[in-house]
């Protein structure tokens, strides 16, 4: 580049020049190639938009998606850890095709002893065995989970026709389903509830030996029909127990049945809380509702304890009303503290609820729903304004897993009540991790079966900033310099974030590290916080409640700010490539009239004479010769051309010190280049060259720099915001000590 | 993922929704600093990880790592863990580093490592089983920068041995 613009403005300085030598080659067959440059346009990987998913990333006119309403009986038989239900499904399909059949998810069958799960698990033995790991592994049958489904009927009670396919189960329907027309049936199934502490699973219970009692979490419990829309068909890919869920929206009636003396909390409105609780419990439950400065208990510790001595064989029914949401889940024990504070989100009142047990205090009657409640504020800024009526953190072992307005989150003290702030750091992040899941997936509602990242990433994204404003030096994990050393990694153990969540190799920092951080570089250096949260916002509320593909967010992010992304998704989420920039060399040039012996070559090379090179200004590198200017303003030409052309010629600034810097870029990403300038007198300045810099040319780019002070120091991202994998080459000139020098110092003092 | 066993109550398995950092590597640098006749060594491993391994590899009491029951005498259990799982040959000799220090940074524990009295290298091999005990998937990088030239290699608890000729 740098070069032919030299030599067209070499030519037009030339007085006159003699006939060019004209060169006879044989003729060279160059191989063409096609565009690969990193800016190229991301239509050969995106799907053609449509009038479902259009061009802009919004949904189109002929956008469908369908509903499904359940209401369902359920029981726990807290003492044999079995789940019995019963539930009537309404489908409705609003889509515009005749369906021949309908696809409802097995989930708990990932559990049953012929899974297939376990099966596709490679590798050699263990280095060690635990009594319990062996037993496990060689001598215990398979646990007998899974889904026993005992009835199929349609709404007049006739047998339906049925297959199952692993996790996946087909109802074979006697005439297609047409477009408009709604489906009525019935299913009736129980199953063995699993521990779900040694295998970590995302439902079950956890058992307490000192008080025989047990704390449910459970979810994924009932069959729950397949998400049926316009760029996947059927979502039935197989839940092999990763890649998580794909679910259609509906209304829920739910009525749980559990121990009398069980507290239990779930998705939806609850309809009976005068009959489930005692009537102090259903007073501070009311004053809860209007206390917005601090938690209340509605069920304290010491009623706790008391319950967990108990066994109560009486039962009760608790009755939940869930509107708009895309799935069900509840948390039942005799073991729950429950506290509670209203939430204000823009005039509006929403409940901040936690469950837990006597072993989360005191950690958790400190944090947690002030850690909901902030969280909801917070998301509602980025997004949408929370629009269910509350949000639970229930304490269980080891987890972190959400549901709609419910989910499970991990940190218990030791057993003498302390902690470490690692603890309870993991703990706040954890839940407003699993709160803000509320907003992605269970409102946003992308496709987490087929892109992890959709929810996981951008929920890890909003989760940092939300944690950020909760402590502003909480160690999120998630900035850009924390996934270096994912990027650095082997590339044979790293995938391109768009790959189907069961493919992925090293699933957290592909899935939810990296995506975060794209995102954070993505708002605070690439495009700008009013830009980014404009966009961020219009994707967010184009896609509540509805279905979006990657392309729709990649879309909107566009379509909203005027900014063409396509060279970011096309690194950070498409490839594997690393950023990798540094200051290659930095060379200094003063101004003359004395012609460079560059364009003296060049013109030599033209057989123009030097006395012909009509009179110039250069910057130039030579030695410096007899009588040439000192100054700047010692250059005739442009001493003449400052005296015609400017009202207060004194005052004109002219630059003193020249500089030609060559940036080099080693990895594959495109990014802007961050260059902090210091100067002679500790004075800064910062660039931000765009990307865009890098179009024309992927290695090496060069940039005069002209100024009135030296430049003393040369450093690119000094505040590690673009993931750059070695900083040893960020600085110019070179640090005398290394790092390693500097803390060997600092260290031996 | 397999994990090893014993400690599967305390591990992660990758069927979580959340992650503090969820891959397991580590990156040390090694560079040969021959106006100082010194080869540099740092050392990054994740504090939890490390915390794991070294419970894994203890019958002691469990320990805490980076928090305020952390034990006096841990720069000593670094330094011999480093001193197990990590070794230089240079030129066919073992060379002993000496253990510098450490700090914590982002979740990580960065350890200083020097070995002195280096004149020339032509040969360096490298013995890296970091963290292996605990971790089947873990993987440890070590970036070399000897005589300007730059090599990456990878570990896995399979390849814990590699030779570097110049
Ligand atoms: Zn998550």
């Amino acid at each position: 580049m740098k070069k032919i613009h030299f030599a067209i403005f070499a030519f037009s300085l030339l007085v006159s020049f003699s006939t060019i030598a004209q060169k006879t080659e044989a003729p060279v067959v160059k191989k063409g190639h096609t565009n690969d440059n990193k800016f190229k346009q991301l239509k050969d990987e995106f799907a053609t938009p449509n009038s479902q998913h259009t061009a802009s990333g919004a949904p189109g006119a002929q956008y469908t998606q369908q509903q499904v309403d359940y209401t369902m009986d359920i029981v726990l038989d807290d003492a044999n850890q079995k789940l019995f239900g019963q539930e009537a499904i309404v489908y409705h399909n609003n889509s515009a095709d005749a369906l021949e059949y309908l696809w409802v998810q097995l989930d708990q069958n990932k559990r049953a002893k012929d899974s297939k799960t376990p099966d596709i698990k490679g590798g050699g033995p263990e280095l060690l065995y635990s009594p319990e790991k062996f037993a496990a592994d060689f001598i215990d049958k398979p646990f007998d989970g899974g889904f026993h489904i005992e009835a199929v009927k349609d709404k007049s009670g006739k047998d339906l026709s049925y297959t199952i396919n692993r996790t996946m189960m087909r109802i074979n329907l006697a005439e297609p389903l047409a477009s408009g027309k709604t489906f009525k049936f019935n299913i009736k199934w129980w199953y063995n509830i699993n521990n779900h502490v040694p295998q970590r699973d995302r439902s079950g219970y956890e058992h307490f030996d000192e008080d025989g009692n047990n704390l449910y979490v459970i979810a994924q419990f009932f069959p729950r029909l397949c998400v049926y829309n316009n760029v996947e068909g059927w979502q039935n890919m197989q839940f092999w127990g990763r890649s998580e869920f794909a679910l259609e929206f509906g209304n829920y009636v739910v009525n749980i049945t559990t121990p009398k003396d069980h507290i239990l909390n779930a998705t939806g409105v609850l309809k009976n809380p005068k009959k489930v609780l005692t009537p102090t419990q259903l007073a501070r439950y009311k004053e809860a509702q209007t206390t917005f400065d601090k938690p209340l208990l509605i069920v304290t510790q010491e009623e706790a304890e008391k319950a967990e001595k108990g066994n109560s064989t009486e039962t009760k029914t608790w009755t939940f009303d869930a509107k708009n949401v895309r799935d069900f889940a509840f948390a039942s024990s005799r073991k729950f503290i429950w506290d509670a504070m209203a939430v204000d989100i823009n005039g509006k009142t929403v409940m901040a609820y936690s469950l837990y047990p006597k072993e989360g205090n005191p950690l958790w009657e400190q944090y947690s729903t002030k850690v909901v409640a902030h969280t909801l504020k917070e998301y509602s800024k980025y997004t949408f304004d929370y629009p269910y009526h509350k949000a639970i953190s229930v304490h269980s072992k080891n987890q972190g897993m959400e549901y709609p307005q419910i989910c499970w989150n991990y940190g218990r003290p030791r057993k003498d009540g302390s902690y470490s702030d690692k603890t309870r750091d993991a703990m706040i992040g954890v839940i407003t991790h699993e709160v803000g899941h509320n907003f992605f997936p269970m409102i946003v509602n992308s496709d987490e079966r087929q892109w992890t990242w959709m929810d996981e990433g951008l929920n890890s994204f909003i989760e940092t900033l939300t944690e950020l404003s909760f402590d502003k030096d909480f160690e999120t994990g998630n900035l850009p310099k924390n996934i270096v050393p994912y990027m650095y990694g082997d590339q044979s153990n790293l995938s391109p974030i768009m790959t189907q969540g069961d493919n992925v190799h090293q699933f957290g920092p592909n899935a939810y590290t990296k995506p975060a951080a794209g995102l954070y570089m993505l708002r605070e250096t690439i495009m700008g916080h009013e830009l980014f949260d404009y966009a961020f916002r219009t994707y967010s509320q184009r896609w509540m409640f509805k279905h979006p593909t990657p392309e729709d967010f990649f879309r909107s992010m566009e379509d909203a700010s005027a900014m063409d992304l396509d060279w970011f998704w096309r690194g950070w989420f498409y490839t594997t490539d690393f950023n990798d920039m540094g200051v290659k060399s930095v060379e200094e040039y003063r101004v003359t009239s004395t012609p460079t012996s560059e364009i003296k070559a060049l013109a030599k090379s033209y057989g123009i004479p030097v006395a012909q090179i009509r009179p110039g200004i250069y910057l130039s590198k030579d030695s410096i010769t007899e009588g040439e200017p000192k100054t700047p303003m010692d250059v005739v030409l442009l001493k003449k051309h400052i005296e015609t052309n400017y009202e207060n010629p004194s005052t004109v600034n002219i630059p003193k010190y020249f500089y030609e810097v060559t940036f080099e870029k080693l990895g594959g990403l495109v990014l802007p280049i961050l260059v902090e300038y210091t100067y002679e007198d500790g004075t800064k300045d910062f660039k931000h060259y765009p990307a865009q810099i890098w179009s024309k040319n992927d290695d090496a780019v060069k940039k005069v720099i002209a100024s009135d002070k030296a430049i003393v120091e040369i450093h690119i991202d000094p505040n590690l915001e673009t993931a750059d994998v070695d900083t040893s080459n960020n600085v110019w000139p070179r640090k005398e000590k290394s790092e390693f020098d500097l803390k060997k110092e600092a260290l031996q003092n | 993922m397999k994990r090893i066993a014993f400690f599967l109550l305390t591990t992660l398995l990758l069927c979580m929704s959340f992650t503090l950092h969820k891959f397991y590597m580590s990156l040390t640098q090694v560079n040969f600093v021959k106006e100082q006749k010194s080869v540099q060594i740092i050392v990054r491993v994740f504090i939890d990880d490390l915390q794991e391994e070294l419970n894994a590899t203890s019958i002691k009491e469990p320990i805490e790592l980076n928090t305020d029951r952390e034990p006096d005498t841990i720069e000593a259990r670094f330094k011999s863990y480093l001193k197990e799982h990590l070794s230089f040959q240079i030129n066919d000799t073992q060379e002993e580093f000496d253990y510098i220090g450490k700090e914590y940074s982002d979740n990580m524990a960065v350890f200083y490592l020097e070995i002195p009295e280096i004149d020339t290298i032509q040969k360096l091999s490298i013995q890296n089983k970091l963290l292996n005990f605990s971790f089947s998937e873990q993987e440890n990088i070590v970036k070399t920068k000897i005589y300007n030239k730059h090599k990456s290699t990878l570990f896995t608890p399979e390849k814990t041995y590699a030779l570097i000729n110049f």
